[in-house]
């Protein structure tokens, strides 16, 4: 009983979302060609948090909230919402990921205008950083690698968000993940206008350039679980951008025709419709497996090796959309361009192929 | 080139005794005139298999792509495309500039009336892959508005069509030479079409989307063309129009002139990459053409189309080489000049594999298109195969490049996410690569069907 009042919950929340990204983001990005104003972005922030997606208090529980049931909730919402628009998904996913973090870790910050980063400045650590994940030893080398790739006074991050006053950033004190909150003012924060993808939010890179900062937070579990949310977040938005491609690829088949006949009969399409399924069906799958899962160890390196394959299936698939439409694709007002950039962006965010690969073997190899 | 001593890690240093650079001094005369020990860059490898013309062709190009194309690149790829009809300053001086240096006369005409490297030896389009893979490296824009002209003059000539050399080609190239520009565009899209152009069911259906009327003394044009690259800054365009009343076979090739009355271009396209480029949507309002500006002659348009896409696919292919080199070069950059536990990424073995891969994507796709280019007659199998081939290729290698960078190719001034957009278009223009694949099976067939008797 208590099981299906918790599913009906769920349910009417997702009605909510499902609400929200349909009659209030979808009028707002209609013309993919027109970038979301920061105006807009900030206001469907606010209004994010009355329909449940953030939280509007400090009792409120939104995306990524702590309550039964809310890992599905979130991966559902993420992935409604990343079908309208997926820089709004990954926008209000951070900020979710915001609020948790600073519940768990005491964060003193208040401010709804902040970013999170959680990679250094290159890559996933190479080795070094499952290797602290995993509780193993570190030794000199180690120390030294992370110690270089978490210094945010010393190398430039790229940071990709909304609007920010105060940005959470992991940072390594030789033995744990520590954790602080930097406001801006204590940051050289350099603009990159134009960078690939969510055209609605702020991508810079990001030093820090004051001295005196908060003292921190220690918490290498902490990261466990904030990685394999963060990686979880998006491998749902991903999945919402394919779905948006099948929705857009097999519509335009539909009702083109070539030589007479709709190009939805040709094996030729009908091979790229079929993978965008594929790719789709996959993700449903493979969410709700991880939607059960505690946010540890195990299950962010399960999460890490499926990214690394998935990722760049949604860069195929997404892809595949765009060559469905030919000509149109390729043109921003069609709107399966944008889709191919977010997924671009989401492969490369939070570690690429290639690291998430490494990272698993490095998990594995001494298990 | 690596300073003597000095070694990535992992890998030999060049003076150790156990290196090839070393040990291959050991080697009899005869030895070493057999394999290669000399440092020398990627560039300079490929440049060593040219022929002399060619090689001072890939030098020169490098040169103007480095000055010229390079500066321009990242502003014009984000600056909104003026109205219609007008330039942009900046891309207007590229233009002239290309000009002044003979970049935009080297079709097929020799000195001293063009520019052309022509030699009996080699085929014409290999000049033209030799430049198109620099030109793409530094900006696939730039590059686009400095060879779609090559595609819009190539009726011309594979028409034989003397006299329309002369009076259409000659005069412009004079005033190209001069600095002032004049494009030329190819314009075949129409709106309700796409990749059924050229696909031979489609041309059974067909339904004009520009229709040729006979008037006294020519022709009146009537109907719209869609995603004609340079379209809307062109002085002559070779437009193919269907006469009234009957169906594609009957594709005629007429020389349209900016001024025309009833020609104009009326709005143009906002696209994911090659953005210094206009790709325009023509308006042909009874547009008079007189008999003089028939091409070819009339009903050989179809012919000459698809003589055309036959003669330039493996220029396209020639792009994809160039877009690749664009993304391995910016994903080399990045892995010397950032560092990781204080050592340039390259000297991590992930990074390295990154980058052999890319490095031999790129060779072997170069690899086809010249060997392609220099033996090439305009065979459609070979073309389509080289541009459908070379493309996709391309596009992974931009692929592996942003990889290899991480969020940092997501930057704009990193130039991969750039390479990235720029290589997607040649994947889809110039008949998608799917219907590239069809074209391939297509131009075999009297071989395939051979098999096929019982």
């Amino acid at each position: 009983m208590a099981r299906s009042r918790l599913t009906g919950a769920i349910e009417t929340m997702l009605e909510e979302a499902g609400r929200f990204a349909h009659e209030v983001v979808a009028p707002l990005v209609e013309h993919p060609e027109q970038v979301l104003p920061a105006a807009q972005l900030e206001a469907l922030t606010g209004q994010a948090a009355e329909v449940g997606l953030l939280p509007a208090g400090p009792e409120d529980d939104g995306l990524w909230g702590q309550a039964e049931g809310r890992t599905g909730f979130s991966l559902d919402a993420l992935r409604l919402l990343a079908e309208v628009n997926g820089g709004v998904a990954f926008h209000l996913h951070r900020l979710a990921l915001a609020t948790r973090l600073r519940a768990r870790l005491g964060l003193p910050g208040s401010s709804t205008a902040v970013a999170v980063s959680l990679q250094g400045h290159y890559g996933l650590g190479r080795q070094a950083l499952p290797r602290l994940l995993a509780g193993r030893p570190l030794d000199g080398a180690d120390i030294a690698l992370l110690t270089d790739y978490f210094d945010l006074a010393r190398h430039a991050r790229v940071v990709v968000g909304g609007p920010w006053q105060t940005l959470i950033v992991a940072g390594f004190d030789g033995t744990h993940i520590l954790w602080q909150e930097v406001a801006r003012t204590q940051c050289a924060v350099e603009a990159r206008p134009h960078s690939h993808g969510f055209d609605e939010l702020q991508t810079s890179t990001v030093r820090r350039t004051a001295t005196a900062v908060p003292a921190g937070t220690a918490d290498t579990a902490a990261y466990t679980e904030a990685f394999y949310l963060d990686s979880l977040g998006m491998t749902a938005i991903a999945a919402g951008l394919v779905d948006r491609g099948l929705d857009l690829a097999r519509a335009y088949a539909g009702q083109r025709r070539q030589g007479g006949v709709l190009v939805e009969t040709f094996p030729a399409v009908a091979q790229m419709l079929g993978q965008i399924s594929a790719t789709a069906r996959t993700a449903t799958q493979q969410l709700a497996w991880f939607k059960e899962q505690d946010p540890a160890g195990e299950a962010l390196a399960g999460l890490c090796a499926v990214r690394s394959t998935f990722h760049p299936a949604c860069c195929v698939a997404t892809n595949n959309a765009m060559q469905v439409f030919a000509g149109r694709g390729y043109m921003q007002d069609f709107g399966v361009e944008k889709l191919v950039r977010d997924a671009n962006a989401l492969r490369v965010l939070g570690g690429t192929p290639v690291e998430l690969g490494l990272f698993v073997a490095e998990w594995e190899r001494a298990r | 080139m690596i300073a003597n001593g000095q070694a990535l890690d992992g890998l030999l240093a060049p003076s150790d005794p156990l290196s090839t650079r070393t040990a291959f001094k050991k080697l009899n005369p005869l030895g070493r005139t057999v394999v290669s020990s000399t440092p020398k860059t990627l560039w300079e490898q490929d440049t060593a298999e040219l022929p002399g013309s060619l090689a001072k062709l890939r030098r020169r190009a490098r040169d103007f792509a480095d000055k010229v194309l390079v500066p321009a690149a990242l502003e014009l790829d984000v600056t909104p495309q003026p109205p219609v009809g007008q330039w942009n300053p900046r891309l207007r001086e590229v233009v002239s500039t290309a000009g002044r240096q003979g970049f935009m006369t080297d079709f097929v005409v020799p000195p001293p009336l063009g520019t052309a490297v022509v030699r009996a030896s080699l085929y014409p389009v290999w000049p033209i892959v030799v430049k198109i893979e620099e030109f793409s490296r530094a900006c696939g824009g730039l590059m686009l508005t400095l060879m779609v002209p090559v595609l819009g003059q190539c009726p011309f000539v594979l028409s034989g069509d003397v006299n329309a050399i002369r009076r259409f080609l000659l005069p412009a190239f004079r005033e190209i030479k001069t600095g002032e520009p004049h494009p030329f565009s190819f314009a075949i899209t129409e709106p309700a079409a796409g990749s059924d152009v050229e696909e031979g069911h489609g041309a059974s259906v067909y339904t004009p989307g520009l229709i040729a009327r006979r008037a006294n003394g020519g022709w009146l044009l009537r109907g719209r063309k869609r995603f004609i690259g340079g379209g809307d800054l062109s002085k002559t365009l070779t437009v193919f129009a269907a006469l009234d009343g009957e169906g594609m076979e009957s594709w005629t090739c007429f020389v349209v002139q900016r001024g025309m009355a009833g020609f104009r271009p009326v709005r143009k396209e906002l696209k994911m990459g090659m953005r210094a480029s206009g790709t325009a949507e023509l308006e042909f309002n009874d547009v008079f053409v007189p008999d003089t500006h028939i091409v070819g002659g009339l009903r050989k348009g179809w012919a000459l189309n698809r003589a055309t896409l036959n003669f330039s696919r493996i220029p396209v292919a020639g792009m994809g080489v160039g877009f690749a080199r664009a993304a391995l070069e910016a994903a080399l950059e990045f892995a010397c000049s950032t560092t990781l536990a204080g050592k340039p990424l390259v000297n991590y073995q992930e990074v390295q594999l990154m980058l052999a891969q890319m490095v031999a994507e790129t060779k072997a796709i170069r690899a086809m298109v010249w060997h392609h280019a220099r033996t090439f007659t305009p065979r459609q199998s070979v073309a389509s195969m080289s541009k459908l081939y070379c493309t996709d290729r391309s596009l992974e290698v931009c692929n592996m490049a942003m990889d290899l960078m991480g969020n940092h190719s997501l930057l704009h001034a990193n130039r991969a996410e750039k390479a990235f957009r720029d290589a997607r278009l040649p994947i889809i223009f110039e008949g998608t690569n799917q219907i590239n694949r069809l074209a391939v099976i297509e131009d075999i067939q009297e071989e395939v069907l051979a098999k096929c008797q019982p």
